[in-house]
């Protein structure tokens, strides 16, 4: 059962995926029938069901209106980001621009951020906490968000106290935003790069296995 | 006494790609004092590169590709590098450089019969050049030039193998005692970025070994050059197997991530990737829970990287492993490590999605705009944006055109590198993105600074600012007490003084710290770079893996030259001798950056470094008031005059004058007259 935002936002882009095929149709992820009963489509930008909303995040912040959604969504121009830090072993610090809440929430929230990573290359996110909220409030304009995350957060003394409740507070908050999220095209390969991942056996596998 | 030196194949393949010829030498007279790797490789280098000032891409430029007696033992660690040498293209300006490769590449080519290969020329067709147990083949590359470093290597072994499936067994050419196999070949391989002279082009061996930082994947295609293959059945003499079994057994009991029964750990699941450097728990995912199956170098029982189901991302580590984020999904970050090991393009050298980016929110790049592109910047947090922009670089179209050049070339071009290196663009050594903080973790900027590109080399690094700043952001106690520390890699280097390890505001300029990088650059020169050893875990300073409050000392240096003692058997060797080996090799490269225009005043890290304070947490041991703890270093800039006197004391303790030449007594005393007279043949004696 998805629990979280990413769970949420993934389990959101299946449920579309699914709903907008068509019955036999095949997932060419892995050439299986995904529509084993005859399903009606629905619109692949239809809003999603409620089935997704959080009683956690409605108990602590209000739903946005739609225009509130769009509002706090929308990008940001150079002088409105805030900057954050991946702290990577193999890499070193490589610093993050952030242009939007939801960049805000890929950031801090996407498996690298977190810990599930590549190989041995785990990193880690820094931010000053004070900017953050103070960007959420001022600049993004989540006034609600900013407020629960300011008394939150200044409970806390460890950074990692912080930074884990600031995750748990923006995983709750972008469940709500959901449904006002662009649609997420699945086949977004560049304009001569398609094949790559797509064409037979390469080199890596064979050799090893 | 075997009828070649312990550890070695006994020959070195001259590749003249002009006339499709080859010669053979005997590597014994290179043992001695070259060793294998860098050493072997710079002296090669020396001798057959005639004009050592001419361009990177040119046809006189000579690359060299060296093993070393450890690659293809079951040394730790240390089993599976070779290091690759030559004029490189991506440095700004160009010099003499270097790069390594691990994965199985050390071991076949001693297999195949050749310690190293020295490369000349160009070649009049596009080819490959297959080397079978001692024998060599020019072959038509024609119809793989275009295809990427996967295609091209698995195109190789169906060549070599005559098409046999994966598992089978199929007769090496030649003789019975040819011998059979099952194994693939080994193939080295540039991708399109190569072919089209990119910069930071990589040459790839399996899916994610590549030789990265340097650009010689773009030399390799200068020459026309697409691959080199080796196969091979012959062995190579070890002088004492059972001791180095034992050394290796004893290693990995000390050393090794108990799997069933883990002695330390990380304090919460979402630490464990991040813990892994310091840790080595295989795969660097919590075993039983990963997603991928762990993989390593040939011989090596750590095991860093990982092999997924759907191949995409496999072996990936390090830089390029984290190159892409911005889309969230870990399938994309995956997909887009791979896409650089195809096409042949160095995660590091190509870091550049973010600055581009922030350029187009700055409204200065885009379609119609100052920089004039249709990147499409709209879909930056989508995977068509990433794929869209490396297939660019690597083809050289449209922005890639300037973006092969390498990001510094590039943003002089838009006239936009004097305001940039202020800090939106931090490229503080010759180019190169920032790895460590040059203003704080000094061993890595004077390092880099003083040689010839972004040193990256762990061995300190992990634990002076890993083993504090990891624990900490997870609230715990760093590893070890700063004081304890300190006193332990003191140790474990042989430096026996804490003080070297000072990164405080004076410490980062003492006569300590000055002593601290030229032993750095030793032992990596000798350890890291001429016997391969991995510096994801070497020099092994302290044991994080089986720390306990009264034992945490690492093997170093004793078991490198114990190791070094077992396979070679040189049992007069020392840890000193290997750090004058690794100064001798120095001072060679120095030579030769003095000949291509090197001088103090080129030596300038960015501006940034000088004016930009430190404005993130970044745990280092200081010692201040008498007392050690760890700083988070905020606010910190080098000063501009007091780098000056650390150079200038830096060139003393090497041997060079004041414009940091190598002096003539120091050369001779190393048995470098040859090298001391070609400097006063340019003008540049000292």
């Amino acid at each position: 059962m998805a629990t979280s935002y990413v769970d949420k936002r993934d389990a959101a882009r299946l449920t579309k995926a699914i709903f907008s095929k068509s019955p036999g149709e095949s997932d060419p992820a892995n050439g299986k029938d995904v529509l084993g009963t005859e399903i009606p489509a629905i619109e692949a930008d239809a809003a999603l069901p409620d089935d997704y909303a959080s009683p956690e995040a409605d108990r602590l912040f209000p739903r946005p209106t739609p225009e509130e959604a769009e509002h706090n969504l929308r990008d940001l121009t150079w002088g409105e980001h805030i900057v954050a830090t991946r702290m990577a072993a193999a890499r070193g610090n490589s610093t993050a621009y952030l242009y939007s809440l939801q960049e805000a929430a890929i950031f801090f929230l996407d498996g690298n951020s977190g810990g599930v990573t590549l190989g041995s290359s785990g990193s880690f996110a820094w931010v000053d906490l004070d900017r953050f909220v103070a960007w959420i409030r001022d600049t993004v304009g989540d006034e609600p968000f900013a407020a629960v995350l300011e008394e939150k957060l200044g409970a806390l003394d460890a950074y990692n106290d912080k930074i884990e409740t600031m995750r748990q507070l923006l995983d709750l908050r972008m469940t709500q935003y959901i449904p006002y999220l662009p649609a997420d095209e699945e086949d977004d390969a560049g304009e001569d790069g398609a094949s790559d991942a797509d064409e037979g056996a390469v080199a890596g596998e064979s050799a090893r296995e | 006494m075997a009828d070649r030196a312990y550890g070695y194949a006994g020959k070195i393949l001259v590749l003249n790609l002009e006339d499709e010829s080859y010669e053979t030498v005997d590597t014994d007279p290179y043992v001695g004092e070259w060793v294998g790797g860098h050493g072997l490789a710079s002296r090669l280098f020396w001798e057959y590169c005639e004009d050592k000032t001419v361009d990177a891409l040119d046809d006189r430029n000579v690359i060299v590709i060296a093993s070393n007696p450890f690659a293809g033992t079951i040394v730790p660690a240390g089993g599976g590098r070779v290091e690759v040498t030559g004029l490189g293209p991506f440095s700004y300006p160009e010099w003499y450089s270097r790069s390594s490769v691990g994965g199985r590449l050390g071991g076949s080519m001693k297999n195949a019969g050749y310690d190293a290969v020295v490369v000349r020329g160009t070649a009049p067709r596009r080819v490959w050049v297959n080397v079978v147990n001692g024998d060599v083949t020019y072959c038509d590359a024609e119809d793989l030039w275009g295809k990427d470093s996967w295609e091209t290597q698995e195109a190789i072994w169906d060549r070599v193998t005559n098409n046999t499936p994966l598992g089978e067994w199929f007769d090496l050419p030649g003789n019975r005692e040819s011998g059979r196999s099952t194994s693939r070949p080994a193939v080295f391989a540039i991708g399109q970025a190569g072919e089209n002279l990119v910069r930071s082009a990589t040459i790839t061996h399996d899916a994610s070994h590549v030789s990265g930082q340097s650009g010689f994947g773009a030399v390799f295609g200068a020459k026309n050059l697409k691959a080199l293959s080796f196969m091979g059945t012959k062995s190579i003499d070890i002088a004492d197997p059972a001791r180095l079994v034992e050394l290796r057994l004893e290693i990995q009991e000390k050393l090794g991530y108990k799997v069933d029964d883990p002695v330390n750990e990380a304090p919460v699941p979402q630490a464990v990737p991040l813990y892994s450097s310091l840790l080595h728990n295989p795969g660097g995912g919590t075993v039983g829970q990963t997603i991928g199956r762990p993989d390593g170098c040939q011989g090596c029982y750590r095991n860093c990287r990982a092999i997924y189901r759907d191949r995409m991302g496999n072996q990936s580590t390090c830089n390029a492993a984290a190159y892409y984020t911005a889309s969230g999904k870990r399938e994309d970050q995956k997909r887009c490590n791979s896409l650089l090991n195809q096409l042949g393009l160095d995660g590091y050298e190509t870091d550049m999605p973010v600055y581009l980016y922030n350029l187009y929110k700055m409204g200065v790049m885009g379609k119609g705009k100052e920089i004039d592109t249709d990147l499409p910047f709209e879909n930056y947090n989508k995977y068509q944006f990433i794929d869209t922009l490396l297939h660019r670089i690597a083809n050289r179209e449209e922005i890639g055109e300037d973006l092969a050049e390498g990001l510094v070339r590039a943003t002089m071009k838009w006239g936009r590198w004097d305001e940039d290196s202020k800090g939106l663009l931090r490229r503080p050594n010759w180019g190169y993105p920032e790895h460590y903080d040059p203003r704080l973790e000094v061993e890595w900027s004077y390092g880099s600074i003083f040689t010839e590109r972004d040193i990256n080399e762990h061995g300190i690094n992990w634990c002076v600012h890993h083993s504090a700043l990891v624990p900490m952001m997870f609230g715990q106690e760093p590893f070890l007490p700063a004081d304890k520390l300190v006193e332990q890699v003191a140790k474990g280097t042989g430096l026996e003084d804490p003080l070297c390890f000072d990164y405080s505001e004076k410490g980062i300029y003492s006569d300590e710290k000055v002593r601290a990088v030229s032993w750095h650059r030793h032992y990596g020169r000798f350890w890291i770079q001429s016997m391969g050893l991995c510096d994801w875990m070497w020099p092994s300073l302290v044991n994080f893996t089986n720390m306990t409050d009264t034992d945490y000392a690492g093997v170093s240096p004793a078991f490198e030259v114990e190791l070094f003692k077992a396979v070679t058997g040189r049992d007069d060797f020392t840890y000193e001798k290997s750090l004058e080996l690794g100064h001798k090799q120095l001072l060679l490269d120095r030579a030769i950056w003095v000949l291509q225009g090197r001088e103090p005043e080129t030596e300038q890290l960015a501006d940034y470094v000088f004016e930009l304070p430190t404005d993130t947490p970044y745990q280092l041991p200081v010692y201040e008031n008498g007392t050690w703890s760890y700083s988070d270093c905020l606010g910190r800039t080098l000063d501009r005059g007091r780098f000056k006197d650390v150079q200038q004391r830096f060139y003393a303790s090497e041997g060079w004058n004041e414009r940091g030449y190598p002096k003539r007594e120091v050369l001779e005393q190393f048995g470098l007259a040859d090298v001391a007279d070609a400097l006063d043949a340019a003008g540049k004696g000292a």
